[in-house]
């Protein structure tokens, strides 16, 4: 089996360290690295949106919890 | 024809992820705001995989220490109960984690990278000529390999890295 090696891993860095400045040539290798995760947003037709990975249903309801306040209805996270 | 701006593409640091998902949390003005010109202008943002982790420890250790939210928040979430209820701790980190990805899904492009060794191998360097902590050393090192200068953090301790251009986002104190 052969490994290949991705391009990722193998940049040629300058005095300060870094890989040459990226371009589309290298975004391309990146979305291409199936060790890279590639979203587009808003961009339904790419098939690439943004999925996001946790659903954990709340095992109870937030009224079980207080009788006021409700964060469901906050705008704490969510902007 | 891509109407993405690819002259900017920037690295996220964790500690402007939270701010910017999480309101009331420290600089979430600045991060707001840094947050609302990143989607409006269509640029192309970078993070580490290891930014997840990172993310729930935050999120957290601000649950955990409900001094660091504004009193309405801890109110909203309860937050005085979080030593002695799991329901109020799994309700806190969840929705926190929602919003995280609600975040990521506003973005244009995103490409989270993996922690590869080669990856840890160039951090080491990293921590000890910039005297950073592993992980932002890590952050540094994904941002250089694949040649990202635009850095988005609220953390001031990355300014002594040579060569990348530190976005700080911090509210006015």
């Amino acid at each position: 089996m052969s490994l290949k090696r991705q391009q990722f891993d193998m940049p040629v860095l300058d005095d300060d360290g870094f890989a040459p400045p990226i371009d589309e040539a290298r975004r391309e290798a990146l979305r291409n690295d199936p060790a890279v995760r590639y979203y587009r947003n808003p961009d339904p037709a790419s098939g690439l949106l943004y999925k996001p990975t946790l659903r954990v249903a709340f095992p109870v309801e937030p009224s079980e919890l207080t009788d006021d306040d409700d964060p469901e209805d906050s705008h704490v996270f969510c902007r | 024809m891509r109407s993405i701006d690819v002259e900017s593409d920037s690295y996220l640091d964790t500690r402007f992820v939270v701010a910017a998902a999480v309101n009331g949390s420290h600089h979430s003005i600045a991060a707001h705001q840094e947050w609302l010109r990143l989607v409006s202008t269509r640029r192309s943002v970078y993070f580490s995989s290891f930014l997840r982790v990172e993310v729930t420890q935050a999120l957290f250790r601000m649950g955990a220490n409900p001094a660091r939210l504004p009193a309405d928040v801890r109110a909203r979430y309860i937050l005085d109960r979080w030593e002695h209820d799991f329901l109020i701790r799994h309700r806190w980190m969840v929705q926190g984690i929602e919003a995280f990805e609600t975040l990521l899904a506003t973005f244009a492009e995103v490409y989270e990278l993996p922690v590869t060794t080669e990856i840890w191998q160039h951090s080491v360097p990293i921590m000890a000529h910039y005297r950073l902590w592993s992980i932002d050393a890590v952050h540094v090192a994904t941002a250089q390999m694949i040649g990202i200068r635009n850095f988005i953090t609220c953390d001031l301790g990355f300014g002594r890295v040579d060569g990348l251009h530190v976005i700080l986002v911090r509210d006015q104190s």
